[in-house]
């Protein structure tokens, strides 16, 4: 068995994409329609709300690499956290080992949302740039994590994914020394702060193709 | 000898990684180095002694993260650890005053408000707890480490400081941008601590020794502080899953060489670094002079973003937050429309405030609570520093706890009793503390009695171990209405308290036109004269657009301003608008170019606010109110017609959310010109009834919530928004006070349902026959049901549509 210890991983802001497309799709812009009568005067402001996050936001990151303690149809347990859930049982079906993550933008993207507040239109777009932020940000985790591993990893799951209890994210965060690490902290309602924080499982294939995805 | 003794003689050294260390021992990935205290001691005692063997003189008690809030024997903990850094010195064969204990304390592990869920006094108090534990074990010294937000360091401070009288040692995380994960520079940083007079400062952890250096060379050019720092080995790299870090013990060993030329006072290390490190690191300095850093006399405040210094150039100081003279203001602080104020802040800030005065008081509200308050959400939004001004000790208090970072104080006075109230608390807070030229008979008329006033200030200060740089004179500005000579009394001043006491001056400027017409006029012409005697810092109007003329060029013109960089970037803003200009810049919106030159205004109006061209709309408004068109005519016209028009298109999923919205702000642009036009007039807007919304306890998502506030404010409803995390109580006192007979009430997380589902069987008891709307991510109608709400809201129109029913 291998336990290895959490550690920081480190992302250069350079190396973060984050889309314009993204950020639309999270604001609820769903097909951005070209013969929308607004769609350019708002396609502006959404550009002016990537900018802003993309200056201010503090990516960092940490994770942890352990293996599958034991398993069952609806469950799994890893680092001692018993994990229920049946999909994300199956979905790690192909691995013994997985890597938790944790990626945050930082709390100046929640600041930046926060003094929107006098100009919803903003604050959404603001808040769909910062969880934009967030996503890719886990995109570039999970490159640096799968080349680390040398192969393709199983689609990414969360804590509140199908049946994943949310509950579990204080262990997540504790396993992966996040707060000193990323300083990402858990409020009382089990929420992360700050708030464009996401944390994952990773799971490594045995064998190099076998990954899985969700659906 | 003590160790403040020591460091006035000699640069000491700390400790090294514990992490990597007991790892190497068996400790597992997320197992508390804490407990080991307790379970293996002698693995402790035998890595503090590793570091006193290779030459740390300070030992960090093994408590990063012994607090309550995570280990209910916190006590029994921090007691062996002390205990275990104390036997460790003694085995190792050190003498008294040779090596010492400091009590180490790591962030609480919550998240403080704004940004989290954790109150700023909750984290004093368990900081607080740490504090009671050690101090009966006699640590030399507190080592409040590893902060990464400037708040929770100052709140760590204050438990150190409230229930010890030991050393307190503070070292924050600067990451690669150079500043704390919560925003805060070095300067900041700086600022703040010495404002809270700790006995050292600086930084560890995240950067390795060479990012370090350029970080430490500021901190050094502002400080009269010692400095500590205790940098990792590198930045951490993954080889086969486990961290390491790429600096090298002799790399790191002529970095820190660097450090101690540099004049850091005491140094060690932090993750990756060994007992080896120090000995290197010990190795390679020992020939370097060493001395304290010295006294600066440097005048600085600080938000939590960064610092302001004085003496550069005149600053400029915001006076509109102040309910004096201002009845919308007035009447914001009755009502407690908090974002009103917020806005005056934000606003400000916009127009060029270097800081912000923040004056709320009102004989009619209790000023404590809401100074702290208004303190409190403006540095959640607003990243200028802030003049905390009252005359409530109590309020001062209040606001100089929460404040993030080294504030002004406005004011004390000639008057003992004044100072002998606020000196302490400047004292203890920190502060930059204007001082004005009032003495036990009011105003003097001469200039030598108010300079005179102005020395003794200073010299009352100095007893309670203010210094100087740490006051700033207000020899105030009289109006000249009233006595001819009064400008120049006041210009003679500052002349001579900047000339001869070598002091620092504030002005409320426009005051000296006070009771004459054209008074923007006379204040700019003061201003500059004020500025050319050497002025510091002018508190004024940022919207007077005469005196933003004034300041802007006079910083160019006396070669203040590099490259007339903030000229160029502002004077735009103030530019005096012919009418030529403003028909070539009409054209600026989308609609104006497709629109033929006669269309109906009325319907221009409504086009306008169903794309979201707000300046357009409030442009348009403008010129049917010249016209003389009846504002009522206009609403029911134009803007109720086109926000109606946009929300069916949003109810049959034609248009998206924010299309809504835009149309909103466009139609909110319309009304508050309409609404200016409107006041003492009768029959105004249809008042649409009550609501009071609010995001449920335990919740901070409120984006939700907000739109369901505009859309509902643009029907005409009348909204109290109580902002996010309420808890139930507060809903049902606000729909008491204000009558309300409608609650909306949003969630977006499962956890937060049950404070939902509370806050419904509050207001059931208590306030009966008030409807309840409820909305969120959440939420569906049968949770809805379920909980016992009256409605559950799909989207901000619905609401509406209920509001609609249930008010009208």
């Amino acid at each position: 068995m291998i336990i290895m210890t959490a550690s920081t991983l480190l992302i250069e802001k350079e190396s973060v994409d984050i889309s314009l497309k993204d950020v639309l799709i999270f604001a609820g812009y769903r097909t951005c329609d070209k013969d929308s009568p607004v769609s350019e005067e708002y396609k502006r402001r959404a550009q002016d709300a990537l900018s802003k996050i993309k200056q201010v936001f503090t990516p960092k990151a940490c994770f942890i690499r352990s293996d599958i303690e034991k398993r069952g149809e609806d469950f799994v347990e890893i680092l001692g956290m018993r994990l229920e859930s049946k999909p994300l049982s199956e979905l790690l079906y192909p691995c013994k080992e997985v890597f938790l993550f944790a990626v945050t933008a930082g709390p100046i993207v929640d600041r930046e949302i926060s003094k929107m507040r006098f100009s919803p239109v903003d604050e959404i777009l603001y808040d769909a740039a910062g969880s934009a932020a967030a996503e890719a940000l886990c995109d570039e985790a999970e490159r640096q994590l799968s080349s680390l591993a040398g192969k393709k990893l199983c689609q990414r799951f969360s804590p509140g994914y199908s049946g994943l209890s949310i509950d579990c994210q204080a262990d997540f965060l504790r396993v992966l020394e996040a707060g000193k690490r990323a300083g990402i902290y858990l409020t009382k309602g089990n929420m992360m702060a700050p708030l464009k924080s996401v944390t994952a499982i990773l799971g490594i294939p045995e064998k190099e193709g076998e990954e899985r995805t969700l659906y | 000898m003590n160790i403040l003794d020591a460091i006035k003689e000699r640069r000491l050294f700390c400790d090294g990684g514990t992490g990597t260390y007991l790892q190497a021992r068996g400790l597992k990935p997320g197992e508390p180095p804490d407990l080991w205290n307790l379970s293996r001691p002698q693995d402790i005692i035998g890595m503090h002694k590793a570091y006193l063997f290779a030459g740390s003189d300070i030992i960090a008690s093994n408590t990063f993260s012994a607090n309550p809030l995570r280990f209910e024997n916190y006590e029994e903990i921090i007691a062996a650890a002390i205990k275990n850094a104390r036997t460790a010195i003694k085995e190792a064969g050190k003498k008294e005053g040779e090596a010492f204990v400091v009590l180490d304390m790591g962030p609480s592990g919550r998240m403080l408000e704004p940004l989290g869920d954790f109150p700023f006094e909750e984290a004093v108090e368990t900081f607080a707890k740490i504090v009671k534990a050690a101090v009966p074990y006699s640590p030399d010294a507190i080592l409040i480490e590893t902060m990464n937000d400037s708040l929770e360091t100052k709140a760590a401070v204050l438990a150190a400081k409230e229930n010890s009288s030991l050393p307190v040692f503070v070292t924050n995380v600067y990451d690669e941008n150079g500043t704390l994960m919560t925003g805060a520079s070095p300067e900041a940083m700086v600022a703040m601590l010495e404002g809270l007079d700790v006995d050292a400062l600086g930084m560890n952890c995240s950067l390795g020794p060479k990012q370090m250096i350029p970080l430490v060379e500021r901190i050094m050019k502002i400080t009269s502080t010692p400095v500590i720092v205790n940098p990792n080995a590198g930045l951490p790299r993954t080889e086969d899953g486990n961290t390491v870090y790429d600096v090298g013990e002799d790399e790191f060993a002529s970095c820190m060489k660097e450090m101690a030329l540099l004049g850091v006072n005491i140094m060690g290390g932090c993750c990756g670094t060994t007992p080896e490190y120090i000995k290197k690191e010990r190795e390679a300095v020992s020939d370097v002079p060493y001395s304290l850093p010295t006294k600066k006399d440097i005048t600085m405040v600080s938000s939590f973003t960064h610092a302001v210094f004085f003496g550069e150039r005149t600053i400029l100081i915001g006076e509109r937050i102040n309910p004096t003279g201002k009845k919308r203001f007035k009447q914001a602080l009755l009502d407690h429309d908090i974002n009103y104020i917020l806005e005056e802040g934000l606003s400000q800030q916009k127009a060029g405030a270097d800081i912000l005065d923040v004056n709320v008081g009102l004989p009619e509200i209790d000023e404590p609570s809401m100074m702290k308050e208004v303190v409190s959400e403006l540095q959640a939004v607003s990243d200028l520093p802030l003049q905390i001004d009252t005359g409530d000790e109590k309020a001062l208090e209040s606001a100089l706890r929460i404040y993030n970072g080294k504030p002004m104080i406005n004011s004390v006075n000639g008057r003992k009793d004044i100072q002998d109230k606020v000196f302490p608390l400047a004292k203890k807070y920190g502060g930059l503390i204007v001082g004005l030229t009032i003495g036990e008979a009011g105003v003097p008329e001469t200039v030598e009695e108010r300079v005179e006033i102005a020395r003794k200030i200073y010299e009352r200060a100095a007893e309670y171990g203010i210094e100087k740089k740490n006051i700033i004179i207000d020899p105030l500005a009289m109006a000249v209405s009233a006595n001819d000579d009064s400008g120049l009394v006041t210009l003679e001043a500052v002349r001579r308290i900047h000339d001869e006491l070598h002091g620092l001056t504030s002005l409320g400027v426009s005051n000296i036109s006070f009771g004459l017409p054209e008074r923007s006029t006379l204040n700019s012409a003061f201003l500059l004269m004020t500025m050319t005697a050497g002025l510091s810092a002018a508190i004024m109007n940022p919207f007077s657009a005469d005196m933003m003329r004034a300041f802007l060029s006079f910083n160019v013109l006396s070669g203040k301003d590099k490259n007339c960089a903030a000229f160029l970037e502002k004077i735009g803003d103030y530019e005096i608008e012919t009418h030529e200009k403003k028909t070539a810049t009409d054209g600026k919106g989308l609609l104006a170019k497709e629109e033929p030159k006669d269309a109906d205004p009325l319907s221009s109006l409504s086009g306008a606010i169903e794309k979201g061209l707000k300046e357009r709309a409030a442009d348009i408004a403008k010129d049917l109110i010249k016209d003389g068109t009846d504002p009522l005519l206009i609403v029911n016209e134009a803007v109720i017609p086109a926000l109606n028009h946009v929300g069916e298109g949003f109810e049959k999923k034609k248009l998206f959310l924010p299309n809504l919205l835009m149309a909103s702000e466009a139609a909110q642009a319309a009304f508050s010109v309409i609404k200016e036009n409107m006041q003492g007039k009768d029959g105004g807007l249809d008042e649409g009834g009550k609501i009071v919304i609010a995001t449920v306890k335990g919740d901070v998502h409120d984006i939700g919530k907000n739109i369901v506030k505009v859309i509902l404010e643009n029907y005409g409803f009348s909204v109290t928004d109580l902002g996010k995390d309420v808890p139930p109580e507060r809903v049902v006192s606000a729909v008491k006070e204000t009558g309300a007979r409608l609650v909306g009430l949003s969630a977006l997380m499962t956890t937060t349902v049950p404070a939902m589902e509370e806050t419904i069987k509050k207001l059931h008891e208590e306030t009966p026959g008030v409807k309840i709307m409820v909305g969120g991510a959440v939420m569906n109608e049968e949770y809805a049901a379920m909980i016992k709400a009256d409605f559950y809201g799909r989207d901000a129109m619905a609401s509406v549509r209920y509001a609609e029913e249930v008010l009208r």
